[in-house]
């Protein structure tokens, strides 16, 4: 009787604890080997197969930079299969593939960069209204998302134009992700009238990207794959523009990277102070 | 064969007890285990530890709670159990309190309803830790009478 007591206990030890295990297998072991899977998975198609064509977006992304960043160059050159695992709009014979080995294909951004074409690491926000979201929910629509801080007024500007704009694009689902904690993004909330799209807990997020000013504004495609980054603050007539083109699927051309000098002007650090 | 006395009322009410408590701990081992996402961001809202160390100490604290409920459940450890529960308790109440000293607005993260961390925690937790050091004294009591009943058998045989 006492074997079977036992047996039963040890039973229902390890069936929590392997569910703890099972939920928690992505925090646990991090990044690494996540990655090293999606690179086994995805290493044989992608040396087998011909470049895929990448989206006129992404394409154009590339190209149009100005200077082409030292982190760009090194993933251009350390990595080719990563890009030609870049997402791309279906072609009409591209459209049988599945989702997910598209999705797989993709380089996850993190360990202090993002860019271009890249999607990003998993995160856990808590809406202002309770409401949580992850990375997989930005899934199946296009995401205007812009990292904030409720002390930095260039979020504060950037937000309440963007309240009133918004509802001109709306195939675009706006997330506001802000890196303090409830009590300090609610008068953000209060000022803007976004409390229905603001979340907080981006610290991580934003750390893991390694953004060291906000606003930081991504466009982010049904995929899931960044389109877009710009740091610092935009004005209506740059925001109508990116809006409007991302959301009739036209090619947003990536905005040149933000100078050491307009810097000064547009971005702020993540206590309100002007970088 | 060891023989052993049927359970007094008090006896009843503390297995009652036991099996309550320690269910509560799987319930809340099970709801964090299904929530693992949830459960680690409350982690990182107490701002007291950060990085890799959320996710293994949130796995541990799972683990940790299971081991309690289980053994309590099935009766295996009982008293060491109950105390090791206490002592968790006890630290996940320091936690709390340090949490409203610092006017964290945050999740309690403790699988009971998902309430924002305040006083009523901190009252539950010490009722918590009531029950557990009463099921270990009442498990010691236990254990020092039925060693009392072998040495008289020993002794009459």
């Amino acid at each position: 009787m006492k074997n079977i007591r036992a047996a039963a206990a040890v039973l229902s030890y390890l069936v929590i604890v392997c569910l703890a295990g099972y939920n928690l297998r992505g925090q646990l072991f991090g990044k690494s080997m996540s990655a090293a899977l999606t690179n086994s998975i995805s290493s044989a198609p992608a040396q087998a197969a011909p470049e895929p064509a990448s989206t006129p977006g992404a394409q154009s992304d590339l190209k149009s930079q100005p200077e082409t960043t030292p982190q760009l160059a090194a993933q251009a050159e350390s990595s080719p299969k990563e890009k030609a695992g870049l997402p791309t709009t279906p072609s009409p014979a591209g459209k049988t593939k599945d989702t997910h080995s598209q999705q797989s294909s993709v380089p996850v951004a993190g360990n202090g960069a993002v860019d271009v074409g890249e999607r990003l690491p998993d995160f856990l926000l808590i809406g202002l209204n309770g409401n949580t979201l992850n990375e997989s929910a930005l899934r199946g629509h296009k995401t205007l998302f812009i990292i904030v801080s409720p002390t930095c007024p260039h979020c504060q500007k950037d937000l309440k134009l963007l309240h009133q704009i918004e509802n001109d694009y709306p195939s675009i689902e706006p997330v506001y992700a802000s890196v303090a904690q409830r009590d300090q993004t609610i008068p953000l909330a209060d000022m803007t009238g976004e409390g229905d799209h603001l979340y907080t807990g981006a610290m991580d997020l934003a750390r893991s990207l390694g953004v060291s000013g906000v606003p930081f504004v991504m466009l982010i495609d049904e995929k899931g794959v960044i389109r877009l980054i710009k740091k610092g603050e935009l004005d209506e007539p740059t925001f109508r523009d990116i809006l409007g083109k991302f959301s009739h699927g036209q090619p947003v051309a990536q905005l040149p990277k933000i100078m050491p000098s307009d810097a000064a002007l547009t971005v702020t650090n993540f206590f309100g102070e002007q970088a | 064969m060891m023989s052993s006395k049927p359970l007094s009322t008090m006896g009843w009410i503390i297995l009652v007890i036991r099996i309550l408590f320690g269910g509560l701990f799987i319930y809340t081992s099970v709801w964090h285990s299904m929530h693992a996402k949830e459960f680690l961001q409350s982690i990182k809202d107490y701002q007291i530890i950060s990085g890799p160390l959320v996710s293994w100490s949130g796995f541990l604290f799972i683990a940790l709670e299971a081991a309690i409920g289980v053994t309590l459940v099935f009766g295996f450890f009982v008293r060491q159990m109950a105390l090791v529960a206490a002592a968790l308790l006890a630290a996940f109440t320091g936690v709390i309190v340090s949490a409203i000293v610092r006017k964290l607005d945050i999740a309690c993260g403790c699988g009971l309803g998902d309430t924002h961390v305040g006083w009523f925690d901190v009252v539950r937790d010490a009722f918590l830790i009531g029950i557990a050091l009463l099921i270990a004294w009442r498990d010691g009591k236990t254990k020092e009478s039925q060693s009392e009943q072998v040495a008289e058998l020993s002794a009459a045989k």
